[in-house]
C-alpha cells in the first residue's frame, strides 16, 4: 500500500476519490487501490513507452520507459507536468511545432497512429506512435498516448524488400538468359543442323552440297559472336563487387575518339564537351567506358546520310548524383512507335544503315543499371537524340 | 487462271537459314518457287503488291520470330490489317529456332499461324505442310 502511494505519486495521479463501503467486505477505496495497482504494472511491464497528457500538453501520467527514451535521445529529465513538447521549442523549433499540432489533433478527437524516426547515439531508430483522446462522458479531457519501438520489424521488412527486388532483377536477368539462349544462341546451332541434314540429303546436288559447305563457317562465327555477347552480358550484370576507381570523363572521350579515330575522321564527326559541371567521378570504369563509347559509336554510325554529325556530351552534379547527357542531330527514333524496345537486345531501328547488330543501347542500360543509375532517351524522327543518364 | 506451281515466302533475317531452307524445299517439292525477304517490311510490301498478280494457288509463308527490326510477331499483327483476299491465299507457320513452350503457346494463340516449325527445316517438316 506504501509503496503504491509513492509509485502512485510518480505517476501523478492526481485523481480525488469518493470512498464508500460496498459489498462482500471490501471498501471502494480498497478496489480502487487494488484497480490502480494492476493498473500501474500493467503500463509498467508492457514493453511499451506509455503516458498521457491533460489539455494544455502537460504529462499526467508517464512510465519508466519514457523517462528512459527522453533521458537517451535528448538527455532530458521529464516530470509530471511538463508540456510535453517544450524541451524541443529552442533546438527544433519544427519539431516541437508539428508535435503540437499532432496533439491539438487528437484533442479535437481525431484517433492519430503515425511512425516517426529517430537519431540518437548513432542508432535510428523507428517508433511507432498512437494518440488518442481520452473521453469522460463525451468530453475529451486529455490524451493516451502509446509509443512502440518497431526498428527491428522495420529494418527486417527493408531487409525483405531488399532481397525481393534483387530476386526480381535476378529472375529478369534469367529471363533474358533464356531468350537469348532459345533464339540467339540456338539459331546459328539450327544453321549448322540445317547444313549438316542437306550434306547427307540423298537428293541433294553437289552444287547445294557444296554452298551448304561455304555457310559453316558464317554459323560458327556467328555462334562464337552470341557466346562473347553471352559473356559481356552476364560480366555487365554481376554485382559491383568491381573495382572503382577515379574517373576524368574529359579524358575518357578523348581514350575513344583516338581508338575510333578513322570512324570519326570519315564521318567528320564533331564532338564537343562541357565536364565543367562535373569533371569526373569514382566510379566502374569499364561500365561507364561503355556507356561513353556506345553512345558515340551510335551517334556516328545514325547520323543523316551527307552531314557531319555534332555530338554534345556534358556532366553536371544533382542531389548528389552525377548527370550525363549525350545529344545528337542524328537520324533520331520513333520512340512512339518503339518505346521501351529501344534499349531490346538484338533490337535496330534503322534499316537503311549496315552496321549494327543490337547491342549497344542495351549494354549501356545494363551497365547504367548494374551501377545504380537510371536511362533515359528523348528523340524525334530527322532531329536526333538526347540520352540522359543518372549516375 | 491459277497456277499449280507451289510458292514459298521465307521472311528471315539470317541469309545461311534462307539459302539452306530454299535448297531444302527445291529438293523436297518439284517445280516450286521459293521467294525470300530478309527483312520482314519489305514482305509486306511484296504481300500487298506484286502477290495479286501472282497465280500459285498454295501459298506457304514461313516466318522467323527473333528479327532485329519487326519482329515475326509485329509482322503478325501487320498481316492481320492485309485484305482478306490475301489471308485467305496464305498458310502462315511459323519457322523458329527458339525451343520455348511459351513461344510455341503463342504461335497456337495466332489467329493466322497453321504451326510452329523448329529449325532447321526439315524433310519431314516440310512433308507435313
Amino acid at each position: 500500500m506504501k509503496d503504491f502511494v509513492q509509485q502512485n505519486k510518480a505517476m501523478g495521479c492526481s485523481r480525488t476519490c469518493r470512498f464508500e463501503t460496498l459489498g462482500m467486505g471490501k471498501t471502494a477505496e480498497q478496489l480502487l487501490v487494488h484497480s490502480e495497482a494492476s493498473l500501474h504494472a500493467m503500463i509498467e511491464n508492457a514493453g511499451m513507452t506509455i503516458y498521457s497528457l491533460d489539455h494544455d500538453f502537460r504529462y499526467t501520467h508517464f512510465n519508466s520507459n519514457l523517462k528512459e527514451s527522453l533521458k537517451k535521445v535528448y538527455n532530458i529529465e521529464v516530470k509530471i507536468g511538463d508540456v510535453v513538447f517544450d524541451f524541443l521549442s529552442t533546438d527544433n523549433p519544427t519539431e516541437s511545432d508539428e508535435w503540437r499540432s499532432l496533439y491539438s489533433r487528437a484533442l479535437a478527437g481525431e484517433m492519430l497512429e503515425f511512425v516517426k524516426e529517430f537519431t540518437a547515439e548513432g542508432y535510428h531508430s523507428f517508433i511507432k506512435f498512437y494518440i488518442n483522446p481520452i473521453k469522460e462522458r463525451d468530453e475529451i479531457t486529455g490524451l493516451a498516448c502509446v509509443a512502440i519501438d518497431i526498428t527491428k520489424e522495420r529494418l527486417a521488412e527493408m531487409e525483405v524488400k531488399k532481397i525481393a527486388d534483387d530476386l526480381l532483377k535476378r529472375n529478369h536477368h534469367l529471363e533474358q538468359y533464356a531468350y537469348i539462349i532459345a533464339h540467339n544462341l540456338r539459331s546459328p546451332i539450327a544453321n549448322l543442323l540445317g547444313i549438316a541434314n542437306l550434306l547427307e540429303m540423298p537428293g541433294a546436288s553437289p552444287a547445294d552440297k557444296e554452298e551448304a559447305k561455304t555457310h559453316i563457317l558464317g554459323a560458327v562465327q556467328r555462334l562464337d559472336l552470341v557466346i562473347r555477347d553471352l559473356n559481356d552480358i552476364l560480366q555487365a550484370q554481376e554485382e559491383i563487387n568491381q573495382h572503382r576507381e577515379s574517373v576524368r570523363f574529359e579524358s575518357m572521350v578523348s581514350e575513344i575518339t583516338a581508338s575510333i579515330q578513322s570512324a570519326i575522321e570519315n564521318s567528320g564527326a564533331v564532338i564537343t564537351t562541357d565536364f565543367l559541371g562535373c569533371p569526373g567521378m569514382v566510379t566502374v570504369k569499364p561500365f561507364v567506358h561503355s556507356m561513353f563509347y556506345n553512345l558515340i559509336c551510335n551517334s556516328i554510325k545514325y547520323s543523316k546520310p551527307g552531314t557531319r554529325p555534332t555530338i554534345r556530351i556534358s556532366s553536371k552534379s544533382s542531389e548528389g548524383r552525377v548527370l550525363l547527357t549525350f545529344e545528337d542531330d542524328g537520324l533520331g527514333l520513333d520512340l512512339e512507335a518503339y518505346g521501351d524496345k529501344v534499349f531490346g537486345l538484338y533490337k535496330r531501328f534503322h534499316p537503311q544503315v549496315a552496321e549494327g547488330k543490337g547491342i549497344g543501347l542495351f549494354m549501356v542500360k545494363t551497365h547504367v543499371e548494374a551501377l545504380g543509375g537510371e536511362i533515359r532517351i528523348d528523340s524525334k524522327v530527322g532531329y536526333g537524340t538526347t540520352i540522359t543518364i543518372k549516375l | 487462271m491459277t497456277s499449280e506451281r507451289p510458292l514459298f515466302i521465307l521472311i528471315d533475317d539470317d541469309p545461311i537459314h534462307n539459302a539452306i531452307s530454299s535448297m531444302t524445299i527445291k529438293n523436297v517439292i518439284a517445280n516450286v518457287e521459293v521467294v525470300v525477304f530478309s527483312d520482314p517490311k519489305s514482305g509486306l510490301d511484296f504481300l500487298n503488291e506484286e502477290f495479286a498478280s501472282h497465280e500459285s494457288d498454295s501459298v506457304v509463308l514461313l516466318l522467323n520470330l527473333n528479327m532485329p527490326f519487326m519482329s515475326g510477331w509485329e509482322f503478325l499483327e501487320q498481316f492481320s490489317g492485309l485484305s482478306s483476299e490475301i489471308q485467305e491465299r496464305i498458310r502462315v507457320y511459323l519457322l523458329s529456332a527458339s525451343i520455348r513452350q511459351s513461344d510455341q503457346a503463342k504461335a497456337g494463340d495466332s489467329k493466322w499461324v497453321r504451326g510452329y516449325l523448329i529449325k532447321p527445316l526439315s524433310v519431314e517438316g516440310l512433308m507435313a505442310l
